[in-house]
């Protein structure tokens, strides 16, 4: 760094134009430097005032500034670890939560008027033995057109996975793929449906 | 034309599997929120032993997914479609082709296939976990049709067929489709 003359010396020891002006730069930036410097960080009272020099050299200060960022990291590894715990709950839960039941008590014996459940409206064989082992199923995903019905195998049972449309009723066994057209405007967006089969001859003659 | 269940490309396999999947999973929680495994499967297999009549092949389907993926256990792939191609197989990207026009041909793929179908204007890319060898055969129905000489507007019902056949099972292996080109031709009204 350039040594700065001193304050003092405000006369220019030297004639030449240049070296005039190259040396009241050289006080310029000498009292910039030291006006800087004593710049107060506190200016309540003139009593408390600290510069930036004897901050620095104040090791209670360091303690302190150092407390505070141990404290700032901790608080932010807490929220972190409380948000993890936050989606494991909310979304575990969801589907895998063996929590006690608020009752186990019949509620037609409460009073409360039972329904006749249908076997069709059962999980079905496609859940194989998950049925047995007390776990949610679920009953409003988009892939639960796999999951509906007796066979789960007719047309009707499509699955509109995106970017193609799903199905297991194709002519053998297995899961058979279809094209996926998405429609969209500024109020909806859809997926075509399919279009309705050929008249056959079996048709053609019942109609006529 | 885009919209026909008969346009839809089934992977399948040789085996006699039920017709109906249960669900696989492999522990809690049972269900992933964007995917799902079917698995077809013979009692034999459900119950691990390990004998000629132990097969099965899964499905897993994840949302959003590009591919339909099938995975073979001691199973022999299989793939149908309702409609014929449009053009020669393409395999391993040019290396060698078909015209399924013979069904004693062996066709050996390394690693993929490109098929086009003929009215459902679909072209479908064919991936494999491993190297294969199919045979091939397809039915004409629209050409059956037009021999019958039927009133205007009136089909048989008769269904065209598209059947490519692994020559022998897979120990472990998979074949996965995606659909490369929805408007090859421009017979699908969806390409305006």
């Amino acid at each position: 760094m350039r040594q700065a003359p001193d304050m003092e010396e405000r006369t220019p020891l030297k004639s030449n134009a240049i070296d005039e002006e190259y040396y009241y730069s050289y006080q310029l930036e000498a009292a910039t430097l030291r006006e800087f410097e004593l710049t107060p960080l506190q200016s309540a009272s003139t009593s408390d005032i600290q510069y930036l020099s004897e901050q620095k050299s104040d090791p209670k200060r360091v303690w302190m500034y150092s407390l505070a960022c141990f404290f700032g990291f901790a608080c932010s590894a807490l929220l972190l670890l409380g948000q993890r715990n936050a989606n494991e709950l909310t979304e575990g839960a969801a589907w895998s939560s063996k929590a006690a039941p608020f009752s186990t008590v019949d509620p037609t014996t409460l009073g409360v008027l039972g329904t006749e459940r249908p076997w069709i409206s059962r999980p079905g064989k496609v859940f194989g033995d998950l049925v047995d082992k007390d776990l949610p199923l679920p009953t409003n995903s988009w892939f639960q057109n796999f999951l509906l019905g007796s066979g789960n195998d007719e047309d009707g049972n499509k699955v509109f996975q995106v970017p193609y449309i799903l199905d297991i009723a194709g002519s053998i066994t297995g899961i058979r793929t279809h094209a996926c057209h998405v429609q969209a405007n500024d109020r909806m967006v859809m997926v075509r449906d399919f279009t309705p089969k050929r008249p056959i001859l079996s048709d053609f003659i019942v109609r006529r | 034309m885009t919209h026909e269940m008969a346009n839809g490309l089934t992977l399948g396999a040789v085996e006699n599997l039920p017709q109906s999947p249960i669900v696989h999973s492999q522990g809690t929680p049972a269900f992933s929120k964007l995917a799902i495994e079917l698995e077809w499967s013979t009692d034999a297999f459900r119950q691990r032993q390990q004998n000629a009549g132990s097969s099965a092949m899964r499905a897993p389907i994840v949302r959003g997914s590009p591919y339909t993926s099938v995975l073979y256990f001691n199973a022999t792939p299989r793939l149908h479609a309702e409609r014929v191609l449009k053009g020669p197989i393409v395999i391993d990207q040019g290396r060698a082709s078909s015209y399924c026009n013979n069904p004693h041909e062996i066709i050996s793929v390394q690693k993929e296939m490109k098929i086009a179908f003929d009215s459902a204007d679909l072209t479908w890319l064919i991936f494999l976990s491993e190297p294969m060898q199919f045979t091939c055969k397809q039915f004409d129905a629209t050409a059956y049709e037009r021999s019958l000489n039927l009133p205007p507007g009136v089909v048989s019902g008769t269904k065209s067929s598209f059947d490519l056949v692994a020559t022998k099972h897979v120990l472990k292996g998979m074949v996965r489709v995606a659909m490369s080109n929805n408007c090859t031709s421009g017979q699908n009204p969806e390409c305006k």
